[in-house]
């Protein structure tokens, strides 16, 4: 069986991308990068969830380099525990997988966001983002500084 | 209604007192209309501001009452009657209009009538009408010199710091009467021209030159004679431009204002435009970073994954696990010598203990360089949004600094009459033309006139030397000597008579000023230079040509005024309307005494504000003979007036 040729959403959360795209959170966003931002979100929350029934979504065609980076690096990390995490860059199906299982974990926790004002929505997540770097990135790399 | 003044030698000051709007200065209007035929007052800074309520239309002389109850075919009168006593004589001026209503809208002025009465003793009331009826009006106060006598006090306090000297030699030049000296002169320039004519006209060469020495001294006339027209239009046009410019005082430009307001607008829109594109960047830079923050412990742990892997020498891999693969099956190597099977086992070990392939290897190498640009995008992620929001937060400062503005331009121009506004700074404008072309025009004249006046030298000289050839013309060359000599004695007569008449309105002037003047000391004298501009001498000897708001301005306008009518024998009442309105502090109280002791030799008219008159009651209360309130029905269509005093 070759690499697959294209990312799956869960069949319920096409809704979702389509309601988030009209409040105006994915506005002007194509799809791989709707399913990035839906991704990045079920990481910050560790939200993994695999998939009830899946739709196709997009051709893997249409991820950039930089995309496919992070891709593999999440699935590396997520691998970390095996004798060698890399070995999983060999199973392409198995990273777009992971992938795939924090995009839906990420967009059920979206679309709670976003019953908010979107203006609020924004904010809340500057504010976020904000957080995580002081917590997980400064903290960090001060603690493996000392 | 009927207003009637207590006729006391001593005492003649007359006061009315109303709110604002009441209709005093419709008195002045009154009176002006009566004399006139116009309202000079009508112009007001209230008009500057936009009543949309009101009508379009010129608003009837006709009281709003009447005016409400007019049925069409019915006629109504305004009639305005004025008595003067004078000695055992009474004059009365009347001025009457009739309205009649021809539709539900207009009001149609159908005729107008303006008649003079003389009573005098023991003789039957004589009626005048038309021209001996204006006639008698220019003998009472000449409408040239009206604004003399019926002025309103912002006028009066504004009068000398603003007029220019046009309308005080205009007023002189009409009190001196040399209207018959002018004519006069005009009468001896043509003898004198005919008999010039009559002297050469026998002798070519002189014939010539006389007719040449003609041609050039009716040019010069006639170009003096534009001259006095553009410096009289020039003289209307800075008075134009002062009356403006007082009108305009503290109205703001409503155009330009209102262009620049656009223009405004039109920057915050694309400000705006801006700040949307940085807002847009702004939700980008979060959605771009809503994965790679999250994602950062990955990126780190690949990073570190490499590099340790690399510390033991374990990246780059030292065996090809593709290559030993390709090397057993075709049992060759790669400088093209036959393998063995012993060969083969250990090439079968070694591809044992490689763990990992080389390709993926290979793989995430590559990748590293990307991951540390992602990782140093990540670290920079405080710098981007920081600079960003810089970014959004200097346009909103710019835009919320435009938007004060706009609405500051608001503030300034709400409520008022943008098209009334525009046309005062348009009148103002074609004032400022007028004197610019005046300039220029005149100055082209004065260069004219001089090479003129050479040429007329020349020729006249030319003449004079050509006399001997003219026979037996001793009769009429004296005749025409002495002609010259009257039309040069005349010209100085007159000139005389304007500085004469100047220098008494000057020193009757400074006597008045130091006689009402509380600063004496200040002041040691009053100037009406060349110009006719009126100064104020300080003790130190230099001119003041701009007053404060102490009420010396006041003063000085009101010592000319009585001066010129001193002088002129034009006594008529003076009618001022808000006499103390731009007078401040203690000069206020120095004022009414002064208005007070011109009153008791000159009749006076004042009108004061509500609020204004308090301030100077315990002095006019007491000097005034009547006093009048003025108010307005509940109705508020037609105005009262109470005597008090």
């Amino acid at each position: 069986m070759g690499d697959p040729d294209r990312l799956y959403i869960d069949k319920d959360d096409r809704t979702i991308y389509k309601k988030l795209k009209e409040i105006g959170i994915f506005k002007d966003l194509q799809d791989k990068d709707q399913f990035m931002f839906a991704m990045g979100y079920g990481i910050r929350y560790k939200q993994k969830i695999p998939l009830k029934s899946r739709e196709n979504f997009f051709l893997v065609d249409r991820f950039k380099d930089e995309d496919i980076v992070v891709l593999n690096s999440l699935a590396i990390y997520e691998n970390r525990n095996a004798n060698e995490p890399i070995e999983i860059l060999k199973d392409k199906a198995e990273i777009y997988k992971i992938a795939e299982e924090y995009a839906h974990g990420g967009i059920l926790l979206i679309e709670g966001s976003s019953n908010t004002q979107i203006e609020s929505f924004w904010k809340f997540l500057e504010k976020e983002l904000d957080e995580i770097y002081i917590k997980k990135i400064i903290n960090k790399e001060s603690k493996s500084n000392e | 209604m009927e207003i009637k003044f207590n006729i006391n030698e001593d005492k003649g000051l007359h006061i009315f007192v109303g709110k604002m709007g009441t209709g005093k200065s419709n008195l002045l209007n009154a009176i002006n209309w009566c004399l006139y035929g116009d309202e000079p007052i009508i112009e007001g800074k209230d008009q500057l501001i936009n009543k949309s309520d009101m009508s379009t239309d010129e608003q009837p002389r006709l009281n709003t009452e009447k005016y409400k109850c007019l049925k069409p075919g019915n006629t109504e009168i305004v009639s305005v009657k004025i008595y003067i006593v004078d000695g055992n004589s009474t004059i009365i001026f009347q001025r009457e209009e009739k309205y009649r209503l021809v539709n539900e809208k207009t009001v149609n002025v159908s005729e107008d009538n303006f008649e003079v009465t003389i009573i005098e003793p023991d003789t039957q009331p004589q009626i005048f009408e038309e021209y001996t009826a204006n006639a008698y009006v220019e003998k009472f106060v000449p409408q040239e010199i009206r604004d003399y006598f019926f002025f309103d006090g912002e006028k009066l306090d504004r009068y000398f710091k603003e007029t220019s000297g046009h309308m005080n030699k205009h007023a002189i030049e009409t009190i001196s009467q040399i209207e018959i000296l002018e004519k006069s002169k005009e009468t001896l320039d043509d003898i004198f021209s005919e008999y010039r004519r009559l002297t050469t006209k026998n002798i070519p060469e002189l014939k010539k030159i006389t007719e040449d020495l003609e041609a050039v001294e009716d040019k010069i006339k006639k170009l003096e004679e534009e001259k006095v027209l553009l410096d009289s239009q020039k003289g209307t046009a800075k008075d134009t431009e002062s009356h403006y410019d007082r009108l305009l005082r503290g109205v703001p430009d409503v155009k330009k204002l209102s262009e620049e307001q656009s223009r405004k607008e039109e920057k915050k829109g694309k400000l705006k435009e801006k700040r949307n594109e940085k807002e847009k960047v702004y939700k980008d830079l979060l959605r771009k970073y809503s994965v790679l923050i999250p994602i950062d412990p990955a990126i780190q742990f690949v990073l570190d994954y490499i590099s340790s892997n690399q510390s033991i020498g374990k990246f780059p891999p030292t065996n090809d696990e593709r290559l030993i693969e390709e090397i057993i099956h075709k049992k060759e190597c790669i400088c093209g010598r036959t393998v063995d099977s012993e060969e083969i086992k250990i090439l079968e070990k070694l591809k044992e203990k490689i763990s990992l392939p080389a390709k993926i290897v290979a793989e995430i190498l590559e990748e590293s360089g990307k991951l540390k640009n992602l990782k140093k995008e990540i670290v920079n992620f405080p710098d981007v949004m920081k600079r960003n929001y810089e970014d959004i937060d200097g346009l909103d400062s710019e835009i919320d600094s435009i938007q004060n503005e706009i609405d500051e331009i608001g503030r300034k121009i709400k409520g008022y009459d943008q098209e009334q506004i525009g046309k005062y700074y348009e009148n103002r404008g074609l004032a400022r033309e007028t004197i610019d072309r005046n300039n220029n025009r005149l100055g082209q004249i004065s260069s004219e006139l001089d090479k003129l006046k050479r040429e007329s030298k020349d020729l006249t000289e030319k003449l004079n030397k050509g006399k001997n050839l003219i026979e037996d013309t001793s009769t009429i060359e004296s005749k025409k000597d002495f002609v010259n000599n009257s039309r040069e004695i005349l010209e100085k007569i007159k000139d005389n008579v304007i500085v004469k008449i100047k220098n008494e309105v000057e020193e009757k002037t400074k006597d008045i000023f130091l006689k009402l003047s509380w600063k004496k000391q200040t002041f040691n004298g009053v100037k009406l230079d060349d110009n006719y501009k009126l100064y104020l001498i300080h003790e130190d000897g230099f001119k003041i040509s701009k007053t404060s708001s102490g009420g010396e301005g006041e003063i000085l306008a009101l010592s000319f005024v009585s001066a010129l009518h001193e002088v002129s024998g034009f006594n008529s009442t003076v009618v001022i309307d808000r006499p103390i309105t731009l007078v401040s502090g203690e000069a206020t109280l120095k004022v009414a005494e002064v208005l007070t002791k011109m009153s008791s030799n000159k009749q006076l008219i004042l009108m004061f504000n509500t609020d204004e008159y308090p301030l100077v009651s315990t002095v006019l209360d007491n000097a005034c003979s009547d006093k009048f309130l003025v108010g307005l029905t509940s109705s508020e269509r037609e105005c009262y007036i109470q005597k008090v005093i």
